[in-house]
């Protein structure tokens, strides 16, 4: 049977992986995702290009079970008014100088996996939520979008929490780029 | 070793002006959802909080011994 994972059990915590911690065990059915928790997360945090949260029980000091997983850092959408690539680029070399470009300071959620004992119990939902508000209310600097790289299997799972795709470059591809408007959570 | 995460992409052209389009244009929270968002940042900061001091008070323990 399946154990029932309670958010409201002040047993649970979340806590932010050091570059010394390791996850000892984690299995949410992919490899990919399994790979960087278990291997890659403390290098993107010794380097600073990522901050990984764990959600896991207080006695669990060494990492052997953890539940649930999402790793977070700086992103940016810019635009430009150039027709392509190719206009753009030319302009740039010539001109040197990027005022026609405008950026939108983001969040980006690198990874997010929950352990396939704890799945279909709507924690990846309430993280998604969490990591909303996180950026909305509670930021250091600012940021108007979340975006993430989502796997095609899990687009339905990011559109039915509000993201929306960046565009239709990667409609084909493994993965697709999707943002959320961090405005949307705006009182009216 | 995990796949790289991609690089989000600039916009160009008519990609940009649906994009700033849609930044103008507000999606409407129902208060259902409203609530869960409010709810689940609360459960999550209490966890992330309760980590964050448990960590604290273990790795001054390890100082001392």
């Amino acid at each position: 049977m399946q154990p029932k994972l309670n958010l409201k059990d002040h047993q649970l915590v979340i806590s932010k992986l050091d570059e010394n911690e390791t996850v000892k065990t984690f299995d949410c059915g992919d490899s990919d995702l399994n790979d960087f928790i278990l291997y890659e997360s403390p290098l993107y945090r010794k380097e600073k290009l990522s901050v990984t949260y764990v959600l896991k029980n207080a006695d669990d000091i060494n990492n052997e079970h953890i539940a649930a997983f999402f790793s977070l850092s700086n992103d940016r959408i810019s635009l430009t008014d150039f027709d392509n690539k190719t206009k753009y680029n030319r302009f740039s070399r010539r001109f040197n100088n990027r005022k026609r470009l405008k950026s939108y300071p983001a969040a980006k959620i690198g990874r997010l996996g929950v352990d396939i004992l704890y799945k279909g119990q709507g924690v990846g939902g309430r993280a998604l939520d969490f990591v909303k508000r996180y950026f909305s209310t509670d930021n250091k600097t600012g940021c108007r979008f979340i975006t993430v790289d989502a796997y095609a299997a899990v687009i339905p799972f990011y559109l039915h929490n509000g993201f929306v795709p960046l565009n239709d470059e990667d409609i084909d591809e493994p993965t697709r780029l999707l943002f959320f408007d961090l405005n949307d959570l705006d009182e009216d | 070793m995990a796949r790289p995460i991609k690089e989000t992409p600039i916009l160009y052209g008519e990609d940009a002006r649906r994009f700033e389009a849609r930044m103008k244009e507000k999606r409407r929270i129902s208060p259902e959802e409203r609530a869960r968002i409010n709810e689940s940042y609360e459960l999550f900061m209490d966890m992330l909080r309760r980590g964050e001091e448990l960590k604290r008070q273990r790795n001054a323990a390890k100082i001392k011994s």
